[in-house]
């Protein structure tokens, strides 16, 4: 049984991680918000024994139904991709807005553009999960971890340059 | 003679090396085939080249890091809900998946470069607006909607509309009206009030900063380092946190309220500054902190503003509200 303070801790740790990963997932700010809180209103409520990897597994999945909620709805849905950028740098020129906004884009193109998996595992690397937990989240040998994050890091790159030829080309 | 087979290390073992997820001894190991291997090396500086790159585009779609609510408040959100085990994480995800379907229909996300730019907004002025342009519009379920508008001028509106189940669903726009009335013709700027507060009726109450904080779990709007003249309070609904006007001095002398609470509050109180004679401006719509209302074994969100108030130009409101933390 987990002491309640353990939540916390995770939670003052933990936090802008998980949002962070949400946030990949839901391209939404305030959503990625509401759904890391529920995920801790959860864990308090649950009490996991391996906190730490439960609230990511927690998190995916709020994810991984928010996704499918979202396709169903999705002719209501208003994507706004200039919204981290408007807000955590107000002091750039609209040219360098408008070029940021494209670059912004172009990455999550790049993401969406990979397989599940390859995501997922790079997601939770980026979010500060080992690679042991890695492994224990997608059920992948610890051996296979590197191995996926290897093509997935080739492959983002790989499609966030193909994507940017494209761009630079319909510019010129 | 026997010819010496080289095993280059594989590229996962490189990313696994670089990310310091391989044990001492295995670390070890590369090092000393990477000390004399100039193909090994090259791949590895290939690799940490890609890997610094890949950190960067995720930095890139990070999202903005806002202070996490305290935990006192999650821990009540966690204490209000009916004790009940669940065994399977696919059931809860389900439900709630359930629950955004159903209560939490696609919140509107309003631009705040947008929504109520017009510096003239509270003025009496006639004044000049360009082409009526819709926001951000965004989800539509159908049901009962409620309007508020501010339309402190005969040829401009700002309406703040809620529509569906949950405030949080809401949309805001600005446009022209077709009234053909008259421009009001106003006072003179000399012969003009200059507010030094706003006009709050009987509900309010000043509180101090300390009072102000332990009210709204620590999510008071303030501008840094102006000092604060008041802090007024009105309750809010159940399980809301109160609306506010947190009044400030800014360097010119002028008083700068900053009013933050749910959409349609703030517009009932912003609406209610406005006279013939009072010159105010106010600042872009910012978002604040939404408030959680707990709704049978999920949650509703009802969406919060603050609009910063006062007898400045719109720049430098906007300014000042671009610095608002919530503290």
């Amino acid at each position: 049984m987990r002491m309640p303070d353990e939540i916390e801790r995770l939670y003052h740790a933990m936090y802008p991680s998980v949002v962070r990963f949400l946030y990949r997932k839901v391209w939404d700010p305030d959503r990625a918000e509401d759904l890391a809180q529920e995920v801790f209103i959860r864990a308090m409520a649950h009490r996991p024994e391996k906190p730490r990897a439960w609230i990511f597994a927690v998190a995916a999945n709020l994810a991984r139904d928010e996704a499918r909620a979202a396709v169903r709805r999705k002719k209501h849905l208003t994507l706004l991709t200039n919204d981290p950028v408007a807000v955590s740098k107000p002091d750039i020129s609209p040219h360098e807005a408008v070029e940021r906004d494209e670059q912004l884009t172009q990455v999550q193109e790049a993401l969406d553009a990979l397989s599940e998996r390859d995501r997922e595992v790079l997601l939770l690397w980026d979010a500060g999960m080992s690679y042991v937990e890695i492994a224990q989240q997608t059920g992948l040998a610890v051996g296979a971890v590197g191995t996926t994050l290897a093509r997935a890091r080739r492959r983002l790159v790989e499609a966030y340059d193909k994507n940017e030829a494209e761009h630079r080309a319909a510019r010129s | 003679m026997r010819r010496s087979t080289v095993r280059h290390v594989p590229e996962d073992e490189l990313h696994a090396y670089l990310d310091q997820a391989l044990s001492r001894s295995q670390c070890i190991e590369i090092e000393t085939h990477l000390a004399g291997c100039p193909a090994c090396r090259e791949s590895r500086d290939t690799i940490a080249g890609l890997r610094d790159r890949t950190t960067a585009m995720l930095d890139l779609v990070a999202p903005r890091r806002s202070p996490p609510p305290p935990f006192a408040t999650l821990a009540a959100r966690a204490a209000a809900r009916p004790r009940r085990t669940w065994h399977r994480p696919a059931i809860w995800a389900a439900s709630f998946a359930g629950a955004l379907l159903a209560g939490w229909s696609m919140r509107s996300v309003f631009d705040a470069r947008g929504a109520a730019a017009s510096p003239a907004l509270l003025t009496a002025d006639p004044i000049e607006v360009p082409v009526p342009s819709t926001i951000v519009a965004t989800g539509d379920t159908g049901a009962a909607s409620h309007t508020l508008a501010l339309t402190p001028a005969p040829s401009t509106s700002l309406e703040l509309r809620s529509r569906g189940p949950s405030a949080g669903d809401m949309e805001i726009r600005q446009a022209v009206g077709a009234d053909p009335a008259p421009p009001l013709q106003v006072s003179p700027p000399e012969t003009a009030v200059v507010p030094t507060a706003l006009s709050l009726d009987s509900r309010w109450t000043s509180v101090t900063l300390v009072e102000a904080e332990q009210a709204t779990s620590g999510l008071v709007p303030l501008i840094p380092d102006l000092p604060v003249v008041e802090i007024q309070m009105r309750p809010g609904g159940a399980q809301e946190r109160p609306l506010l006007v947190v009044t400030q001095r800014h360097g010119s002398g002028v008083l700068v309220h900053t009013v933050e609470g749910p959409v349609e509050e703030v517009a009932g109180v912003v609406g209610a500054q406005l006279g013939p004679n009072v010159r105010l401006g106010s600042s872009d719509v910012q978002r604040s902190t939404p408030d959680y209302v707990e709704a049978g074994p999920s949650f509703s969100r009802t969406q919060r503003v603050l609009v910063l108030v006062a007898r400045l130009p719109a720049d430098t409101l906007n300014q000042l509200a671009g610095s608002v933390v919530l503290r």
